[in-house]
């Protein structure tokens, strides 16, 4: 047989979202900035691909230093992921307040009617941080509470958050998520904690590149009729 | 700003259905002694359920708890414990049902230890939990409809993300051996669902968001990378392949850890993907180990395997995923998979007795049509929401099927159930009759009869002596089976099967005794746990000795603990590790220093085994209480002369074969009687009666107990403190847990 190969599914899908986001505007205003930065020596080598921040604060460029390639085909539903990002990066187990999502599409994937899920397809999503050249949480908060490290991963500054959800409102994939104890935004920071303790192997860390072409599938094309809409199931007799 | 609560959220959630009140309330108290869990249930069960109330009383209660571990990152710690009134073992005393799957954790991080559910509605209802808003609300529009049908529904309202506990029709109907499901097929079964039937409560759903508090983070991250990487093995903790492989120095054919090169989860999306060699230290390639479709449903089903599935928090996946058109075609569904009893319902318990031409080739390996058998009957119970008294139900349907009794019994209604289609290769049939005993209607469909359980329809239909045959694998008079008994190193597996009101759910002895190791290396593992002459070879038993019953001992505390914690007592105590390095010991501490990490109270696993003690006690006190005596009073403690009566086909089998000699689990009349003297004497309980006593029920400081217990004159006599008893297990394997990072700390 042939081994899985096919399905993973890295990098942000960013070029994507060009024709609407004025990333050439920013370029244009802040180019020059970020070469004399460059020049001097004041940025790392990577920071060479993206804007990375409103409000003027940051306005250099940078390309994450890595990215979670994710194969869900893979993923068993342990949730040991989200468990340990919050274990590492909180102090605490708190999976609805993690940088990597599983639990939400256990039940019924991406969306109900999507197939997927332990009650159809038995696939679901692992959503990751897509670790954008042009990260729309950071240029999206208006407190500037999202900074670029040295890495060029941006993360979260608790001092400036004030968890006002622009920043899950503005991610194409609702990544960043609001803490509902804390009220902080959280995103990923690439630690790889999560990769280091999938039992599965679903999840790595690598070097980040700017793949946007290689995303697996996040939904059924065909998915079943569902099982409360179409009422000809066991408990309702008319099988069988 | 209040103290933080670490590991515990230190609160339960009380929901009066009669009442429509909905408070919470601390378990401060209850945290130190009895730990969470099953000792939480079993507390509040003994505390607020008098004795005689039967399980459809508006006084019955049902109580979901979890423990400090529960969803804190400690490995395999994604269980739940309810407690309540058994539906159909003798007396319907309190009895624990355990469930994995979602609920546990996602309870937890609604902030709440537990809920208990007591009263009766009116009119059918749920109750939603999210976070700290807690509703009861119409579930009018649900009622009649199966488990699956109910979860989507309440999703589509709540979120999907929300975890979905449901009943289906067999809860309506309080069918005694109604389950509830969550998860699609995680069921907590011994009758809770017709306990939540009878409460008018089609479905729990939680929603949770909170964190769980960690006293030290690091140190469980820590714990957890060692455990995973060198301690744990597959299921049921088995610690060798199935197949020989080149890095293993040992392999066992009946090993759970059956990942092995050319073997896939074929139907895997965008392709195969092959379980192959994982090894240890290799903590990414964990969840491939157990490759359970194949292993419970035959070689068949590989080309229907999408993936393995399992609990929360769990890295051993011990769950199929399976998918297959005929099941689909047949009963609505395609997602299948499980890895208990309806995995396997059909080959394992009924196809010995029935002899369905075509199950299984010359080679004795399953065919096609046990995949499609097997899992006809899974898709239909998970939706039914009928649990089977842990696969008594298949085998009297088997039964009563094949000894003429159902065709006595149901008259015309027989011809209905098309047996002749099942015995020639068609197992659509079984729809119907697993519909048709969901149904409960024992007046027009007495079919159902075999859901109220042995104890009951044995005497409606004049078969009694079926407990004393051997194919029953009925272990007690009251109405349970085996669960892993006298084949499971003989009398060890047969006391841990007397103690609880059902089928015992014990793993610790079982996992020991398949881990795969050689016997000589098992018995010198032994010896190091619980003294010379612990550990027999399998069917070849010798007679009771001291280091057997300490070994009973641990495998009931350490299943107590489990439950309580709640860890998965079906791979944990880490006895065995599949670490050559260690010479494939276990680490016996890992339950005490993961407490440690989380809640911050340092304790040994000595201290948790004397709470699993009092919580194992307290349970055997609640049962003294509200056992009948042989003239049908209330309140009977010859625990011995009532309670822990094994059946009869344990002293008969085999009759060519002398008792402890190769080739039998035949046990001995006199060595029983003598093994459950020395074991209620290990337990510090009457060693006559088999009930507790004054001196050990004060030293685990339940005085009231005893003082209840007195005034009820049901108090055994004498009896011993544990101090007196125990033995010491803290680091008892320490010489071969040098990476262990709490030892190190």
């Amino acid at each position: 047989m042939k081994e899985n190969t096919a399905l993973e599914h890295v990098g942000s899908g960013a070029d994507r979202l060009d024709p609407f986001f004025t990333r050439r505007g920013f370029v244009k205003v802040s180019g020059a900035f970020v070469a004399s930065m460059a020049a001097l020596g004041l940025l790392p080598e990577t920071a060479v691909a993206a804007p990375a921040n409103s409000k003027g604060k940051v306005d250099f460029y940078a390309t994450p230093s890595h990215v979670l390639k994710v194969n869900r085909a893979r993923c068993t539903g342990c949730q040991r992921c989200e468990m340990s990002c919050t274990l590492k990066n909180d102090g605490t187990s708190q999976p609805a307040a993690a940088r990597i999502h599983v639990n939400d599409g256990l039940n019924y994937g991406s969306e109900l009617g999507s197939g997927d899920g332990v009650y159809y397809s038995m696939e679901w999503n692992v959503r990751t941080c897509h670790m954008c050249k042009t990260a729309l949480c950071q240029t999206a908060c208006p407190y500037g509470a999202i900074r670029t490290e040295d890495s060029g991963v941006r993360d979260v500054d608790p001092e400036r958050c004030v968890g006002c959800g622009t920043c899950v409102a503005a991610c194409p994939w609702h990544m960043p998520v609001v803490n509902t104890q804390t009220a902080k935004s959280t995103k990923c920071i690439a630690c790889g904690r999560c990769a280091d303790q999938c039992p599965n192997g679903a999840l790595e860390l690598v070097k980040w590149e700017d793949v946007n072409h290689s995303s697996g599938p996040t939904r059924q094309e065909n998915p079943l009729p569902l099982v409360s809409e179409q009422q000809d199931f066991i408990a309702g007799g008319k099988l069988a | 700003m209040a103290d933080i609560s670490y590991g515990w959220a230190g609160y339960i959630a009380r929901v009066n259905l009669s009442t429509g009140s909905i408070t919470e309330e601390s378990d401060a108290d209850l945290q130190q002694n009895y730990i969470g869990g099953m000792g939480f249930a079993n507390k509040i069960m003994y505390d607020e359920v008098p004795a005689g109330t039967d399980w459809m009383d508006e006084e019955n209660k049902a109580v979901l708890a979890v423990g400090p571990l529960t969803g804190a990152g400690v490995p395999l710690a994604g269980r739940s414990t309810w407690a309540t009134l058994s539906t159909f073992t003798t007396d319907h005393l309190v009895v624990d049902c355990h469930c994995g799957g979602q609920l546990g954790a996602k309870l937890k991080f609604s902030g709440h230890d537990g809920l208990i559910i007591e009263g009766k509605a009116d009119k059918p209802v749920y109750i939603h939990i999210d976070d700290d808003k807690i509703a009861i609300e119409d579930a009018s529009a649900l009622w009649g409809k199966g488990t699956r049908e109910t979860t989507e529904a309440l999703c589509k309202k709540h979120g999907l993300d929300c975890c979905v506990a449901a009943i289906g029709p067999a809860g309506e109907n309080m069918l005694p051996y109604a389950c509830v499901i969550n998860s699609r097929s995680h069921s907590a079964g011994a009758g809770l669902g017709a306990v939540l039937g009878s409460k008018k409560v089609k479905a729990v759903v939680v929603r949770g968001t909170k964190a769980v508090n960690v006293a030290d983070p690091q140190m469980v991250a820590d714990l957890s990378d060692y455990m995973i990487a060198q301690v744990l093995g597959s299921n049921n903790n088995h610690v060798v392949p199935s197949t020989q492989q080149s890095w293993a120095e040992y392999y066992d054919k009946g090993s759970r850890w059956t990942a092995r090169k050319g073997l896939y989860w074929a139907a895997a999306e965008g392709g195969p993907i092959e379980t192959g060699e994982p090894k240890p230290f290799e903590p990414n390639t964990m969840g491939y180990r157990c490759m359970k479709s194949t292993k419970d449903l035959g070689p068949e089903a590989e080309k229907y395997t999408v993936k393995m599935g399992g609990c929360h928090g769990c890295p051993v996946r011990c769950y199929a995923h399976v998918k297959h058109p005929t099941v689909l075609e047949k009963t609505g569904y395609e997602s299948m998979g499980n890895t208990c009893v309806p995995n396997f319902p059909f080959s394992a318990y009924m196809q010995s007795m029935m002899k369905v031409p075509g199950t299984a080739t010359d080679d004795g390996k399953l065919t096609e049509q046990a995949v499609i058998y097997n899992l006809l009957i899974q898709a239909t119970v998970d939706d039914l929401g009928l649990w089977c008294n842990y696969a008594q139900l298949y085998r009297d349907i088997a039964h009563t099927y094949v000894d003429g009794i159902l065709e006595r019994e149901l008259g015309d209604q027989f011809a209905g159930y098309e047996f002749d289609k099942i015995m020639t290769g068609d197992g659509t049939p079984f729809i119907k009759i697993l519909t048709d005993i969901a149904s409960n209607d024992t007046e027009n469909k007495p079919i159902s009869w075999l859901g109220h359980g042995p104890e009951v329809w044995t005497k409606q239909w004049n078969d009694e002596s079926w407990f004393d045959d051997k194919r029953s694998a009925l272990i007690n008079y009251r109405g349970w089976p085996v669960h892993h008994s006298i084949e499971c190193f003989g009398q060890v597996g047969g006391l841990y099967n007397m103690m609880f009101n059902r089928d015992d759910m014990i793993h610790s002895a079982v996992n020991f005794q398949g881990c795969g190791l050689p016997i000589e290396l098992k018995q010198e593992m032994g010896k190091e746990m619980w003294g010379e002459g612990a550990v027999d070879a399998d069917k070849n038993y010798t007679p009771i000795n001291d280091a057997k019953v300490e070994f009973v001992w641990w495998s009931i505390v350490t299943d107590v603990l489990h439950d309580s914690l709640t860890l998965c007592n079906w791979v944990w105590p880490m006895a065995m590790a599949p670490a050559k390095e260690r010479s494939y010991r276990g680490d016996l501490d890992l339950e005490a220093q993961f407490y440690t990490a989380v809640t911050g109270h340092k304790v040994t696993i000595d201290d948790l085994y004397k709470s699993a003690e009092r919580i194992m006690t307290l349970q055997r006190a609640a049962t003294v209480r509200g056992m009948r005596d042989k003239d049908g009073n209330i309140g009977c403690n010859d625990m011995r002369g009532v309670h822990d009566v094994i059946t009869e086909w344990v002293f008969t089998i085999d009759p060519d074969i002398q008792v402890f000699t190769a080739g039998t689990i035949k046990m001995d009349r006199d060595d029983w009687k003598q093994s459950l003297t020395m074991l209620y004497k290990r337990f510090g309980w009457d060693e006559e009666l088999g009930c507790p006593t004054r001196a050990c029920l004060e030293d685990l400081d339940m005085k009231g107990v005893a003082d209840d217990l007195d005034g009820l004159g049901l108090l055994g006599k004498d009896g011993a403190k544990y101090d007196d008893r125990t033995r010491t297990y803290d680091r008892v394997l320490e010489k071969y847990c040098a990476d262990n990072p709490a030892l190190s700390a």
